[in-house]
C-alpha cells in the first residue's frame, strides 16, 4: 500500500480524535491558548463580541456571551460542515466585519457590548435578505452556544426541561 | 433472531443496532444487495430483504452511533446532512432539513405518521403505469407498520398545551383537525423529538426496522460518504455492480479508507437530496437520463406563534402532536411548531438585555407550523466536491397559499387562548387579530418570508416514461440496470403530508419484490 495525502490526512484525524470530541462537549472550559479547530482568534472574538451583545452581563442568568465562551462553541459547531460551507461561513464573519467597519466605524469584535447590540439589531431588520438571514443564522448559533452553556442551561430548563435540564421522567420532566 | 411480518408482539423496541465505522484501512466486500442511506426507505428495503434471506449491507453517511445530546448543535453537526447547512436557492433561500445517521431522518423528525392522500396515489397509478402502489397495494403494509412502529395518536397525558391549544382553537372554528398519530410507542413527551429521542420513546429506524433487519443479517457500514456506483459491462450492456465510497470521520471528516462493495444489485436510499446528489456526482446524469434530479418538492412553509398569558412551555409534550386543515385549503397542513428558544430568540430580533428579559416569557409563547403540498419545483445537482447544488423555483400560487394558510393558523392560535400572534416575516408586527396579520403578508414579497423545508422529495422519479422519470415501477432505474431507488425522491408528485411513512411503505414493497427476484 503507498502512503498517500489521504493516509497522512487519516493519521492525523486519528491524533485529533479526543481534541474535537471534548471541544464538542466541553467547549467552555478549554484551557487558556487552547488551539481553535477552524475559526481564527479574530474570528473567535466576532463571536465573543457578537455574544456579549445578544447576552451582556447581568441580568439573569448573569453570564455573559463571551463568558460563555461562544465563539468556542461555534468553532466546534463548525465540524459537522464540509469545508467549502466551513469557509464560506467564516468568509460572512469577515463580510460582516468589513460591513461594521463601514457602518459604525469599528469591526465588531472592538465593539463594546451595547454597539455590538445595536449594530446586530439593525441588521436583524435589513431590508437586504441575505444581510437579514445572515445575522439571523448567526444570532441561532449563538443562542445554541449560550443556553447549552452548563451555567445557562438550568435557567432555561425551567420551560424547556428535557431539552436544558436533561430529565425525561414522568411526562418528559420530573416535578 | 429472525422476525417476521406478524407484529402481535407489538411495537419493535429494539437497541441501536452495531455498525462498522471510520477507520484508516480500505475494504472491499460482497453483497447480494448493497443499500445507501439508513434511513426510513433503506431500513424499511433492509428488513424485507433481510426477511426474504437477502445478504445485505447498508452504507450510511452518518456516524456509527447516534450523537444526539437534547441540543440544536449536535443534531445539527452529526445527524443533519452537510452539517445543516443545505440550502435551496431561490427568491428566499430555503434552508433544507434532511437527516443522516443510523435512522437517517427518523432520528431528528417528529415521528408524524400519514399515510398517502388517496388521490395522490390515484394520480400517481396514472404515471407509474402500474398498480404496485396504490392505495389498495399499501394499505396492507401501513397497517404492518402501523403495528411495528406503534403508531399512537397523540395521547392527553404527553400532549402539552401547545398541541392541546390547536386542538383547541380548531374545534372553537369548527375546522377538521385533532392530535397527530406518530410512530411513538414510548414517548413521555419530552418535546425534544428533533434532536433524537432521549428516552428510546421514538421508533426512529435505529431502533425499529433497521435494528430488526441486522438482527437478520443486515451488516451496516457507517462513517461513508458514496461517491461511485460500479458500473460493469454485462453482455454487451452496462449494469449497476456496486457503490464505493469514502470512510470520513465523524468529528474531523478527515477520510479515511475506501470502502467498495460489490453487489449485482444497489439500491439507493439517501434521500430526496441524497440521492440525485449521489448519482449526479456519480457522473451518472446522462446515463439516468434528463429526470434525474428534476421536480424537486419541498413541502416549503412558515411559522404562525402566538403569545399567550397562561403557561405553554412549549417543549412539554409531544414536539408536533396536532394538525388542522384549513377550510377551503387542499394541500394545506398547519401543524404544531415547538421552536427551540435559540429560534424563537432570533425570531423575535432580540439583542442586549432584552434578550435575557424575554427568557422567563418564553414559556408564554404557542407555535404552529403551515406546511405546504407545493406545485412550484427545483433541482438537484452536486458541485464538484460533492455538496448538493439545490435549486427552487415558487409557484406564485404556493405563496397565496402559505399566506392563506398562515391567516387561518392565527386564527386558530387566537381561537384556542393566545392574546396575539406574530410571524418570522420582514415587515410584520405582533397583531391581535389574525385579519391584521393576512393584510400585512398580503403585500409582502416572499424574500421577506423566514421559509424552512424538511421534505425533499420526487427529484428521482418513478414512471413509465424515460423522459419524465427515473425509474421504472419496479424502482429500476430506466437507464441502468441493477440500479434501484427507494426512498422520497421516487415519488412521482408531492405527497401533501409528511413523507416517511410512505418512504418505509414503498421501499417495504420494493425490498420484497427484490427479494422475491433472488
Amino acid at each position: 500500500m503507498t502512503f498517500t495525502r489521504r493516509h497522512l490526512l487519516a493519521s492525523v484525524a486519528v491524533l485529533g480524535v479526543a481534541a474535537p470530541v471534548a471541544v464538542g462537549v466541553r467547549w467552555w472550559d478549554q484551557p487558556p491558548g487552547a488551539p481553535l479547530l477552524y475559526l481564527s482568534a479574530d474570528e473567535e472574538a466576532f463571536f465573543d463580541a457578537l455574544a456579549d451583545g445578544i447576552f451582556p452581563e447581568g441580568g439573569e442568568p448573569a453570564l455573559s456571551g463571551r463568558q460563555a465562551r461562544v465563539g468556542r462553541y461555534v468553532d466546534a459547531l463548525l465540524g459537522g460542515m464540509i469545508p467549502f460551507q466551513r469557509n464560506l461561513f467564516r468568509v460572512a464573519v469577515h463580510g460582516l466585519n468589513a460591513l461594521a467597519l463601514a457602518q459604525a466605524g469599528s469591526t465588531v469584535d472592538a465593539m463594546p457590548p451595547a454597539e455590538a447590540a445595536a449594530m446586530l439589531s439593525r441588521w436583524l431588520v435589513a431590508d437586504d435578505g441575505n444581510l437579514r438571514g445572515i445575522a439571523q443564522s448567526l444570532h441561532i448559533f449563538i443562542g445554541m452556544g449560550y443556553l447549552a452553556h452548563p451555567a445557562v442551561a438550568p435557567v432555561i430548563a425551567a420551560q424547556f426541561a428535557c431539552g436544558f435540564g436533561g430529565r425525561t421522567g414522568g411526562f418528559g420532566y420530573a416535578e | 433472531m429472525p422476525s417476521s411480518w406478524d407484529p402481535a408482539g407489538g411495537p419493535l423496541r429494539l437497541a441501536p443496532p452495531p455498525a462498522e465505522g471510520w477507520s484508516t484501512t480500505d475494504r472491499e466486500e460482497t453483497a447480494d444487495v448493497v443499500i445507501v442511506g439508513a434511513g426510513p426507505g433503506g431500513s424499511a428495503a433492509a428488513r424485507a430483504l433481510s426477511l426474504a434471506g437477502a445478504r445485505v449491507i447498508v452504507v450510511e453517511e452518518g456516524p456509527s452511533v447516534r450523537r444526539a445530546e437534547r441540543h440544536f448543535g449536535p443534531a445539527l453537526r452529526y445527524h443533519q446532512q452537510e452539517g445543516g447547512a443545505m440550502v435551496a436557492m431561490s427568491s428566499a433561500p430555503i434552508p433544507i432539513a434532511a437527516g443522516r445517521g443510523l435512522g437517517g431522518g427518523t432520528i431528528v423528525n417528529s415521528a408524524i405518521a400519514w399515510r398517502a392522500p388517496a388521490d395522490v396515489l390515484d394520480g400517481w397509478r396514472d404515471v407509474i403505469g402500474d398498480d404496485g402502489f396504490s392505495s389498495a397495494a399499501l394499505s396492507p403494509v401501513y397497517d404492518t407498520l402501523w403495528q411495528l412502529l406503534g403508531i399512537w395518536s397523540t395521547r392527553l397525558e404527553v400532549a402539552g398545551e401547545n398541541n392541546t391549544l390547536i386542538v383547541r382553537g380548531a374545534q372553537a372554528l369548527g375546522y377538521e383537525g385533532g392530535y397527530l398519530e406518530r410512530y411513538t410507542p414510548g414517548c413521555v413527551g419530552c418535546g425534544v423529538c428533533y434532536f433524537g429521542c432521549p428516552t428510546g420513546g421514538k421508533a426512529s429506524m435505529d431502533t425499529n426496522l433497521l435494528a430488526d433487519a441486522v438482527a437478520m443479517g443486515t451488516r451496516i457500514q457507517a462513517e461513508t460518504k458514496v461517491d461511485r456506483v460500479l458500473v460493469e459491462d454485462v453482455g454487451g450492456r452496462a449494469r449497476a455492480a456496486g457503490v464505493s465510497g469514502l470512510m470520513m470521520h465523524p468529528d474531523t471528516g478527515a477520510p479515511g479508507g475506501r470502502y467498495t462493495v460489490r453487489a449485482p444489485r444497489v439500491l439507493v436510499c439517501a434521500g430526496g437530496v441524497g440521492t440525485p446528489r449521489l448519482l449526479h456526482h456519480a457522473g451518472l446524469g446522462d446515463t439516468l437520463g434528463p429526470a434525474l434530479g428534476e421536480g424537486l418538492h419541498l413541502h416549503p412553509g412558515n411559522a404562525v406563534l402566538g403569545w399567550c398569558d397562561h403557561d405553554v412551555s412549549m417543549w412539554k409534550g409531544a414536539t408536533q402532536g396536532a394538525y388542522f386543515h384549513p377550510p377551503g385549503m387542499h394541500g394545506v397542513l398547519p401543524h404544531t411548531f415547538s421552536s427551540p428558544p435559540e429560534a424563537v430568540l432570533a425570531m423575535l430580533t432580540l439583542t442586549g438585555q432584552a434578550t435575557k428579559a424575554a427568557l422567563p416569557r418564553l414559556g408564554n409563547l404557542c407555535g404552529c407550523v403551515v406546511m405546504i403540498s407545493d406545485t412550484g419545483t427545483g433541482s438537484v445537482r452536486a458541485w464538484g466536491d460533492g455538496r448538493a447544488r439545490i435549486s427552487y423555483t415558487f409557484a406564485p400560487a404556493d405563496v397565496d397559499r402559505i399566506k392563506g394558510g398562515m391567516f387561518h393558523t392565527a386564527r386558530v392560535l387566537l381561537a384556542g387562548g393566545a392574546r396575539s400572534v406574530f410571524a418570522p416575516v420582514h415587515g410584520t408586527s405582533t397583531y391581535t387579530s389574525a385579519e391584521q396579520l393576512r393584510d400585512a403578508l398580503a403585500p409582502l414579497p416572499l424574500e421577506n418570508f423566514v421559509l424552512y423545508a424538511s421534505h425533499p422529495m420526487s427529484s428521482c422519479r418513478m414512471g413509465k416514461d424515460p423522459a419524465k422519470s427515473v425509474i421504472g415501477a419496479g424502482a429500476e432505474a430506466h437507464g441502468l440496470p441493477g440500479l434501484y431507488v427507494a426512498d422520497s425522491s421516487v415519488f412521482p408528485t408531492s405527497l401533501g403530508v409528511n413523507p416517511s411513512l410512505t418512504t418505509m411503505a414503498m421501499a417495504t414493497l420494493v425490498g420484497e419484490r427484490l427479494g422475491r427476484s433472488g
